[in-house]
């Protein structure tokens, strides 16, 4: 049984229209040229009205037809087929859609086109990713948790050898490493949280400039003692802007302290040096923080904002890019960067200014510098 | 004489940890930071054994690996591998690139007692 009859209703010719037209997927009929011959509503709303144009080109923007087209297949064998399909809408947006097709006949049963129904599962996919993401994350941490453990058993270890051995220096070096690997689980439970909560951000005017020289106080002891050279490079001409100071502060200082990190652990250089700079072309803020440490690895280059990482993980948890990519998109920025072996980092991060005040200081860069590092790291 | 053990990892920490509770047993230590590091402290030092960190900057514990064991003179050191990530054991287990297993992979966080029965497997 294919049908429940309802009394008084018999679906006409125009109901199957309404059908085709309402229904929640993208709909077109298609000739054995793939020429587009028919589309429904949400065909029309998101990939605009393409009635005589090929599919490919319509779907995908290309001026081939997909190696394994469906619709084709239909044509060659009147069976459905379906794929999992990368689209692009009118306005640009990339979609995820499962496509599947079915023959149309005429009378003598041939096949005069094929009807192609797409469903746009671009949330799903989005979900898969982030709970694959997820995966990695959980897994790194738990790296990340084994190596504290390992530090944690080795402090106890050494406290108890010390206090057998009535030796009080190692004792106390024992001490130190049990105290340093509970404050990289604070840390870690700091960062892990979040990352996982989802905040709200109170905008207002602010001077980033004095952002970045209130980063640049707070760490240039710290680098100097590290011997790395700390910089602050400031436009004048960036006035006041709408953003947070406190998430603008917390992301400069993630950014200064992975970049000292780097340098600290990088023996191939003997003088090191990062710079904090801002920018600012047309209505848009931008901060860098460069450094000239060994780079990132190339393997990473496509996880540095998803996965937890870091060159010294041991000495961080690894989790400050994540949370700074999180901050940065949830105030409407960009983060980029660029990095090559052996000749540093620099990450960008970019705002919509908007509103500028231009500002009454000189017109000149102001540069201020941190110690100047004299001897190499050991 | 006592038999004499390289550790190699990169963490002050685990170093000083390895360091006190090798000692305490008896053996005489010496500590590299790196894997660069590490190739200089077996000419000067010659272990009986390495400890080996993996993931460490400059020179991994694989790179370092590779050398020792191409090497004519040290190749027959045996080598105690101690990483978190255990995924290095599968890539230890299949001889890659020709390389001969190292002796033993150990875990972190790893027990005393374990580490040191397998130190001494190799020094008895």
């Amino acid at each position: 049984m294919d049908r429940i009859n309802i009394d008084g209703w018999e679906p006409t010719r125009n109901d199957y229209r309404q059908l085709f037209q309402k229904v929640p997927c993208y709909i077109s009929v298609q000739n054995p040229e793939l020429r587009i011959i028919q589309t429904n509503e949400l065909f029309r709303q998101d990939f605009g009205d393409r009635v005589g144009e090929l599919c490919y080109n319509v779907y995908k923007r290309k001026t081939d037809p997909c190696p394994e087209c469906p619709v084709a297949k239909t044509f060659a064998d009147g069976q459905v087929h379906s794929s999992e399909e990368q689209v692009i809408t009118r306005d640009g947006n990339e979609a995820f859609v499962i496509v599947y097709t079915s023959p149309i006949r005429n009378e003598q049963g041939e096949i005069v086109a094929v009807m192609e129904m797409s469903t746009n599962i671009t949330p799903v996919k989005r979900l898969q990713t982030e709970l694959t993401m997820m995966g990695h994350t959980v897994a790194t941490m738990a790296h990340g948790i084994k190596n504290i453990l390992t530090g944690l058993d080795g402090g106890i270890y050494v406290v108890n050898s010390g206090l057998n051995n009535k030796d009080q220096k190692e004792t106390l070096k024992g001490w130190g490493i049990v105290q340093r690997n509970v404050a990289r689980i604070s840390s870690l439970v700091k960062d892990i949280l979040y990352c996982a909560k989802k905040r709200g951000h109170e905008i207002s005017v602010i001077e980033p400039n004095q952002v970045v020289l209130e980063v640049f106080d707070l760490f240039h002891e710290t680098a100097a003692l590290e011997k790395i050279q700390l910089n602050v490079d400031i436009d004048p001409q960036l006035g006041s802007v709408q953003l947070n100071s406190e998430d603008l502060h917390t992301i400069l200082s993630n950014l200064v302290h992975n970049a000292l990190e780097a340098c600290k652990f990088d023996l191939n250089r003997r003088e090191h040096r990062v710079m904090i700079r801002t920018d600012h072309k047309g209505p848009i803020a931008i901060f860098e923080v460069s450094d000239n440490g060994p780079g990132l690895p190339e393997e990473w280059k496509s996880y540095v904002f998803t996965e937890i990482l870091s060159t010294k993980e041991r000495y961080g948890t690894g989790l400050g890019l994540l949370v700074t990519k999180k901050i940065v998109d949830e105030l409407g920025g960009q983060i980029t960067f660029s990095s090559h072996p052996k000749e540093g980092s620099t990450f960008r991060v970019s705002f919509p200014i908007k509103s500028v005040v231009s500002s009454n200081s000189s017109s000149n860069r102001y540069h201020q510098s941190g110690l100047i590092k004299s001897t190499t790291i050991g | 004489m006592a038999k004499k053990v390289l550790i190699v990892d990169d963490e002050e920490d685990v170093r000083t940890y390895l360091n006190s509770l090798l000692s305490n047993n008896g053996y005489e230590t010496e500590m590299a930071e790196d894997g660069e590091d590490a190739f200089r402290k077996v000419k000067e030092f010659s272990p009986d054994l390495i400890i080996l960190d993996i993931i460490m900057p400059n020179q991994s514990g694989v790179g370092f690996y590779r050398n020792l064991k191409k090497s004519k003179i040290y190749s027959d050191i045996p080598v105690i591998i101690l990483s978190g990530v255990t995924a290095y054991k599968d890539f230890f287990a299949r001889e890659r690139g020709g390389l001969p297993k190292p002796q033993e992979f150990v875990e972190k966080p790893f027990s005393t007692e374990e580490l040191l029965s397998k130190v001494e497997a190799y020094l008895r």
